[in-house]
């Protein structure tokens, strides 16, 4: 783009639209105007030459302006900036000048300068150059608070995120415009070092316990930068970590569900080992339990025969022939150990001839008693056997079934992704990233503790050192000094602390106001605090806190009333400026998020860059009738883009 | 008197169906014994309740040494032969025809396996064989009870 003027005229609504896709130019826009305030572009998007050394960097003329050029000819970048506050304008104008040397070379750098014009009423021109100019824009929109009228919606979607208490408590510092009391204070603590150091410096009892308390002073310098060391760590890890979450948002952790997977094939394995044995055992059982079954009745009746016989006497007791055979061989008894006398030896002979005189079948039958016996009694045990067998077979089924439902949740879960070793790797990452963000915050627990020994120390140390003080009568001009000095730092930080306080308490109620206001679910959410520690807390109207599980929309909104609610606050004014502000909020969303800030363009000037994919149809619809200038970025070829005027 | 086997013998057209069996590994058959295989379809064939005056074993093949028979299996091969001679307890003083009987129950009991396999859906032959033995549990416990 080269030689545009744009103006942003304002109609009912204070709304401008650009629509351009990526690399057309609209972040040139945000730059261009970052350029001219501050002399930087951050908005550098991440393929571009941010990370190049300055020779490498693409020049910030023109390219096509500079191809026209011949060598030795200047070329010059410009950008005027005309802001009208009330019957006043403001206009920021800063130039820079190049030399052409040779074609395809960086043109030479000549010349810069910035200046400041204050156009009053009454046609009376006011000029600031240089510290003046930078000092009028630094009271304009100082450079430490622009992330808050130059941003993105993913910024917008990221800010609770980002933002812990500490983060929210500088922003609320950088509009407090508190730096110069902070600068006093500094400069105070100095001097009433310096005093103290002088007044103890011919008084050894006094040096010491200045040493001490300088001892315990520099301790607790020391625990600070390691709590800011800790905090930048934290605020890093927790960075990486989001960057990670976005990576793998809806990805699952591949490597943990392989591994599960593996777990499930040993498992699934072993159950399969298991379920054979029980089906061969299963057949076993069946085989020998059909076996007794089908010849149940064939065992019965034996058994029933036997019976028979031996109720009707025709079975022999069960007497050991062979022992009495050897019994009445030997003449002696084998159980007693006497002779056997006649008597006993007629008796034993009887025995014997009326056994011998029993059939063979009888004693065949006798054994077989036994066996058959125990073959009936063992269907009972072996169906009891067959029951459990298939309980557990049934119960191993199951088991499987589970097994390989997961396994194909499991594979249904992790198919389709080629990049699996890049997403293992971004998975431990994370893991490490966090375990690195739980040590720093542990580390800082215990610093915070270690800080307030140290502290109670110190001023133990400041208490002892101020009565030493006091009591050197040679010294109590430098006291008084002293005196004074703290005193002062005392009432400093008192009032530091109140502005803090006053500001805080106003953004709170600010963002709540506009959120509010502005919020599409009437019924959802019910306050918005910011706590002492600047820890800003969303309520459902049940009472929890919600922050972590509203949506994209609702946290852009926050977002965007937390930074109006600063706009407020801080007085300075400054459109808001949007890249891809609904990027990344979805489909549905994205009209009620339009609806907000069609509203926030009541109160303030919007300048919103669209990508063609984000304009969408209902967006359009929204914004009908409500823009006052709606431009298009065409780019016409790789240099150089056009800007269309569609209102 | 005839001297007594020292082995038992089965149709030697009942080997299809034990090999038939251990293919399929029915009952676990591949792992079985040959006593125990021969038990039961001896058992089988002892409950279908045919007559084994018209079973004929024309071609024999030993299966299995009496040596092998435990106290049980000879129980049970008096018990067949028993039941078998309608109560005739002279039977059993004659070993070789114990055999014989037994014998030729197994081969019944082989050919019915063979009906059963053949026209039985493949793989569906052990369940239908659990029913069957739950029903024979029941007429034999229960319902008579």
């Amino acid at each position: 783009m080269r030689n545009i003027d744009i103006d942003f005229k304002k109609d009912n609504n204070d709304l401008h639209i650009f629509i351009g896709r990526n690399g057309s130019g609209k972040t040139n826009f945000m730059n261009a105007i970052n350029w001219c305030l501050y002399a930087d572009e951050p908005h550098l998007s991440k393929n571009s030459n941010e990370e190049l050394d300055e020779s490498e960097k693409m020049p910030l003329v023109n390219l096509n302006a500079l191809s026209e050029k011949s060598p030795g000819e200047k070329v010059k970048v410009e950008v005027e900036l005309w802001i009208d506050i009330g019957s006043e304008t403001v206009v920021f104008k800063r130039t820079m000048e190049y030399q052409v040397e040779k074609i395809g070379v960086e043109p030479k750098y000549l010349d810069s300068n910035f200046e400041v014009q204050l156009h009053h009423k009454q046609g009376n021109v006011e000029f600031f150059e240089r510290e003046e100019a930078r000092d009028y824009v630094e009271r304009f929109v100082p450079k430490n608070i622009r992330e808050f009228f130059f941003f993105d919606g993913e910024r917008l979607d990221k800010y609770f995120i980002d933002s812990t208490g500490d983060k929210i408590k500088k922003n609320t510092f950088d509009i407090s415009r508190i730096d110069l009391l902070e600068k006093v204070g500094e400069r105070l603590e100095t001097l009433s070092r310096e005093l103290t150091r002088e007044a103890s410096r011919n008084n050894p009892d006094l040096e010491k316990t200045n040493e001490t308390f300088e001892k315990y002073g520099e301790a607790l310098e020391e625990i600070n930068k390691q709590i800011e060391e800790c905090n930048k760590n934290i605020t890093l890890s927790r960075n990486i970590i989001r960057d990670i979450d976005d990576y793998l948002a809806g990805i699952p952790d591949i490597e943990k569900e392989e591994n599960e997977l593996k777990i499930l094939d040993k498992k699934g394995a072993e159950k399969q080992v298991k379920y054979e044995y029980q089906k061969q055992k299963k057949q076993d059982i069946l085989m020998d339990y059909g076996i007794l079954l089908n010849l149940w009745s064939t065992i019965k009746n034996t058994v029933d025969i036997i019976n028979t016989k031996r109720e009707n006497n025709e079975l022999p007791p069960n007497i050991n022939l062979e022992l009495l055979e050897d019994i009445l061989e030997k003449g002696v008894c084998k159980v007693c150990g006497r002779a056997l006398d006649t008597i006993s030896i007629n008796k034993i002979e009887d025995t014997l001839n009326k056994i011998t005189l029993s059939s063979s079948i009888a004693q065949k039958l006798i054994e077989i008693e036994s066996p058959l016996k125990m073959l009936l009694e063992k269907v009972n045990s072996l169906k009891k056997a067959l029951e459990e067998v298939n309980k557990e077979i049934v119960d191993l089924e199951e088991e499987m079934e589970d097994i390989e439902e997961r396994k194909n949740e499991i594979n249904k879960k992790i198919s389709g992704y080629d990049d699996r070793e890049e997403i293992k790797k971004k998975y431990k990452e994370r893991l490490d990233q966090k375990e690195v963000l739980e040590s720093n915050i542990e580390r800082r627990g215990s610093l915070i503790a270690q800080k307030k020994n140290v502290e109670k120390e110190y001023d133990k140390a400041k208490e002892a050192l101020a009565k030493a003080l006091k009591m050197d009568q040679q010294i109590k001009n430098f006291t008084k000094q002293i005196e004074f000095c703290n005193k002062a730092i005392n009432v400093i930080e008192r009032s530091k602390n109140k502005i803090m306080n006053d500001v805080r308490l106003k953004i709170e109620k600010g963002t709540k106001e506009i959120f509010f206001n502005l919020i599409w679910k009437k019924d959802t959410f019910k306050d918005i605090v910011i706590d002492d520690n600047y820890n800003l807390k969303l309520y459902h109207v049940l009472d929890y806190e919600c922050l972590d599980t509203i949506s994209a929309a609702e946290r852009e909104l926050l977002a965007l009333s937390f930074t109006l609610a600063l706009h407020k606050v801080s007085g300075f004014e400054f459109p808001i400026i949007i890249d891809t502000p609904v990027a990344r909020v979805s489909d549905t969303n994205r009209e009620n998020f339009a609806k907000v800030l069609l509203k926030v363009c009541e109160m303030k000037q919007v300048i919103l860059l669209f990508t063609p994919d984000e304009f969408s149809k209902n967006i359009e619809k929204t914004f009908t009738n409500e823009v006052c200038n709606k431009y298009k970025l065409n780019p016409s070829n790789e240099r150089e883009t056009k800007l269309e005027v569609i209102i | 008197m005839a001297a007594i086997p020292d082995r038992i013998y089965i149709d030697i057209r009942d080997w299809d169906v034990i090999n038939q069996l251990e293919r399929e590994n029915y009952f676990n058959f591949s792992n079985k014994t040959r006593k125990d295989q021969f038990m039961f379809a001896l058992a089988i064939g002892v409950n279908s309740d045919l007559n084994i005056n018209s079973v004929n074993i024309e071609k024999r093949r030993e299966i299995f040494l009496t040596k092998d028979l435990s106290e049980n299996d000879k129980a049970i091969f008096y018990a067949v032969a028993i039941k078998s001679s309608n109560g005739d307890l002279n039977i059993i003083n004659d070993l070789n025809e114990v055999y014989k009987i037994v014998q030729k129950y197994a081969h019944i009991g082989f050919q019915i396996l063979y009906n059963r396999i053949k026209n039985t859906a493949y793989g569906s032959f052990e369940k239908i064989f659990e029913v069957e033995m739950a029903e024979l549990y029941n007429e034999l416990f229960l319902i008579k009870n």
